[in-house]
């Protein structure tokens, strides 16, 4: 099962969503943002070298970080070379080996972003509270609709104590509030899942829960019994 | 029943077909060109959709005439294409995108061709006059870094890997770099042989504006210096690839 975690802009924390919920759910994260990579990069093939059709996709996990990565290169040779369209046909082939899989998909309304949304089985919309954040999850949102990948879960990033009835109600989706913190900044630094460096903190629990979620929706999805996202 | 109508324009190193089909019903349609290789319309570096290697397909309706242009490097043929109906129109599709179709309708977020750097290109004495790089014949794949968005029929078409073997493959067609290099050295050796054959003080006044001034005459020195020097390599290589034979067929049966 793969479950993408994307946004409508950059700078809500999108990356460090996918990275604890690949920690939460035991499964490879796979940075597919391929012109603004963020995950753990390592020495070696990595998605743009899968891409280009240089490298296996399987080949390029990196198992031995806390979380198995699949890394995305660094270089604007390699965005050029890599074929956004193949993203899918990789993302299935890890998801063959290791079954579970957390694609962290690059923002916006390209195309990177619509096959990210296309590999998934169920979608994450991370945000933030600000106006032009919120803008972004519906517009991307929309791209999930016109995907067909249904929207599981919106998290809000740095949310305060407000309701976010509407937000969930604006977006189709339940939404997880994970406020700042800390540890969070802590667990992000040392390269570490947030439960691994403060496993009883807010962040953490709700980390959990969302995992627990999504896993929830995932499973459906499988079956086929998945209501469609949104209104 | 589909009909063609066409117009064809020679513009040189292409042929350039507009088509016209028309049809009393509404129809399915599929045109097979002439004229191959078919370079078909393309949509953020991918052909336009219902467009394949041989030719288009798609619909007519009686009301309206589908038109539709691409282009050749084949010379013009009378007819250009043929059209054959190929039953009803197909419904609209439903259900998810092909990846494909996604990159077509939403375009690529990647650089442009133009953005990526050529880190592998040789230095062909740059700073002295008519030596550098003609920009507009360097592209990333001269430096070995293929690119697909030219023509992208699969993951492992043209691509190039770092492994001894690929290697000896892809050098087997050098690089534009190294034909630029000898372009220059050649510029830099007809300067200094006119520069060595000058007589007369105003003969080598010419001679010395010819090439740019007298600093251009010092560093055409300090790059003919370098030029010995690689050429010095050259001269070993050249020795070796005369005294090198490769026992292929004994190592074809070996392996």
């Amino acid at each position: 099962m793969t479950l993408t975690v994307t946004a409508g802009k950059g700078g809500v924390g999108k990356t460090t969503v996918a990275y604890n919920l690949a920690a939460e759910l035991n499964a490879v994260a796979v940075d597919a943002d391929l012109g603004m990579a963020d995950l753990p990069s390592a020495r070696g093939p990595d998605l743009h070298d899968v891409l280009a059709g240089r490298a296996s996709a399987v080949e390029a996990v990196r198992e031995g970080g806390p979380v198995a990565v699949l890394p995305c290169g660094r270089s604007l040779a390699g965005v050029r070379a890599a074929d956004p369209a193949a993203l899918v046909d990789a993302v299935r082939a890890v998801e063959r080996e290791y079954d579970r899989v957390v694609v962290d998909a690059p923002a916006g309304m390209h195309s990177d972003a619509g096959v990210a949304l296309l590999a998934g089985q169920a979608a994450v919309v991370v945000t933030r509270p600000s106006r032009a954040a919120l803008v972004g999850a519906l517009r991307t949102r929309e791209l999930a609709r016109a995907v067909g990948t249904p929207l599981a879960r919106v998290v809000l990033n740095r949310a305060g104590r407000d309701s976010h009835d509407r937000l969930a109600s604006a977006l189709g989706a339940p939404v997880t509030a994970v406020p700042e913190s800390e540890c969070l900044a802590e667990a992000h630094r040392a390269g570490q899942p947030v439960r691994a460096v403060a496993p009883g903190s807010t962040a953490s629990e709700r980390f959990a829960v969302l995992a627990s979620a999504v896993e929830t929706v995932l499973r459906e999805s499988s079956s086929g019994s998945l209501p469609q996202s949104g209104p | 029943m589909a009909t063609l109508d066409w117009q064809l324009t020679d513009a040189g190193d292409a042929t350039l077909v507009e088509v016209v089909v028309t049809s009393d019903t509404d129809t399915g349609i599929e045109l097979t060109s002439n004229l191959t290789p078919v370079w078909p319309p393309r949509r953020h570096s991918r052909p336009a959709a219902g467009w394949n290697e041989n030719g288009y397909e798609g619909s007519v309706t009686a009301e309206t005439p589908l038109v539709l242009g691409y282009a050749s490097p084949a010379d013009p043929v009378e007819p250009p294409a043929t059209v054959a109906a190929t039953g009803p129109v197909p419904d609209e599709q439903d259900g998810s995108p092909t990846p494909a179709e996604l990159v077509r309708a939403l375009g690529e977020a990647g650089p442009p061709r133009d953005a990526v750097p050529t880190p592998t290109a040789p230095s062909t004495g740059a700073d002295w006059p008519s030596a550098s790089l003609p920009s507009d014949e360097s592209s990333p794949d001269d430096t070995g870094v293929s690119d697909h968005r030219a023509e992208r029929s699969g993951p492992e078409d043209g691509q190039m890997r770092a492994t001894a073997g690929d290697r000896a493959t892809a050098d087997a067609t050098p690089p534009p770099a190294v034909d630029h290099w000898l372009d220059a050295l050649e510029q830099r050796l007809d300067a200094a042989e006119r520069l060595g054959t000058v007589e007369t003080a105003d003969e080598a006044r010419a001679a010395v504006d010819a090439v740019g001034g007298i600093d251009a005459v010092r560093r055409l020195c300090t790059h003919l210096d370098a030029d010995r020097t690689r050429c010095d390599r050259l001269a070993g290589v050249d020795d070796r690839l005369d005294a090198v034979e490769v026992p292929l067929s004994a190592l074809e049966r070996l392996v």
